[in-house]
């Protein structure tokens, strides 16, 4: 069989097989990134909460230090003990607590999510859709 | 030599069928992963979440079957490559990249030395596959022709 024929077959193979993922897997991805997960928010919805919300960094503190959201304050899961008090301490009962991490799919925003309201017991927590990236894009966008 | 290329080819084989497992194992986190990068809009993230595990896992299994066995190496060849671009791309411009080579790796602490080591040596690897691969299949060809030249097949080519 020449060269040519293999890579269309093979080609042709991984196209099936990723049709057949994209139609049937479980953890199917949405196609578009405005539609929003359980417990998410839209940025420019979290944004119009203004003063109301509490941003949280969920990501490492090297990245963290690197560059963040204005105004937002650094909780992960590795220094949950560490960081927690200065967390409790900028919190009000009447804020909404906006969770990001590096982008839509990353864990980290959404394990620190459950964190919170299972630990501390919140109620309005929120995970930012599209996480830092959508952040960067939005700072893209108006410059 | 000819136990050496089959192991070089299950190993290289085995590389990328488990590389492809894990991340059809876990979608969301290679999205993550490719986002990680800042270079491709979301949808086009998505197209290669669905297309990339599956083209290391028919690779992987095209290097086993003789009938494929070329196109599956240079495939993966390629790919390797594409990865190490983008990989360069990233480091190039400072930022933290879940790799999302082989399941989840965890941003701010990419270790991009280790990155290309690693590359360095799966497409080494990749290389003399094809390399005595080449080489097998022009010695079988030279016997076969030598076969209709004589007319009578040699002393253990039928081995």
């Amino acid at each position: 069989m020449n060269l040519l024929r293999q890579l269309l077959g093979l080609c042709s193979g991984v196209v099936i097989f990723a049709a057949l993922t994209a139609a049937f897997h479980p953890q199917r991805l949405a196609w578009s990134e405005e539609v929003l997960g359980e417990g998410e928010v839209a940025l420019t919805e979290a944004l119009s909460w203004d003063a109301e919300a509490l941003w949280v960094d969920a990501r490492t503190r090297a990245q963290f230090e690197a560059d963040h959201i204005p105004g937002a304050l650094l909780l992960n899961e590795d220094e949950w003990e560490a960081l927690l008090p200065n967390f409790l301490v900028r919190w009000q009962p009447d804020m909404k607590v906006v969770v990001y991490c590096d982008s839509r799919q990353c864990g980290a925003s959404h394990a620190l999510a459950d964190l919170l309201r299972e630990s501390v017991g919140l109620e309005e927590v929120y995970i930012l859709n599209g996480g830092w990236k959508t952040w960067l894009e939005s700072q893209g966008d108006r410059e | 030599m000819r136990w050496i290329l089959w192991v070089l080819r299950w190993v290289g084989a085995g590389i990328f069928i488990y590389a492809g497992g894990i991340k059809l194992a876990d979608l969301p986190a290679f999205l993550s992963a490719i986002e990680s990068f800042r270079l491709f809009p979301y949808r086009f993230a998505v197209i290669s979440v669905y297309y990339v595990p599956w083209l290391e896992i028919l690779a992987g299994f095209a290097l086993l079957n003789p009938l494929f066995r070329r196109a599956g190496g240079i495939v993966l060849v390629a790919l390797v490559a594409v990865f190490v671009v983008l990989k360069l791309s990233a480091a190039a411009r400072g930022i933290d990249i879940q790799c999302g080579c082989f399941g989840v790796a965890r941003a701010g602490e990419s270790p991009y030395l280790w990155y290309f080591m690693r590359d360095a040596m799966i497409l080494l690897l990749l290389s003399l596959v094809l390399r005595f691969d080449v080489s097998e299949h022009e010695t079988r060809r030279g016997a076969q022709g030598k076969i209709v030249d004589s007319g009578t097949p040699l002393a253990g080519s039928a081995l």
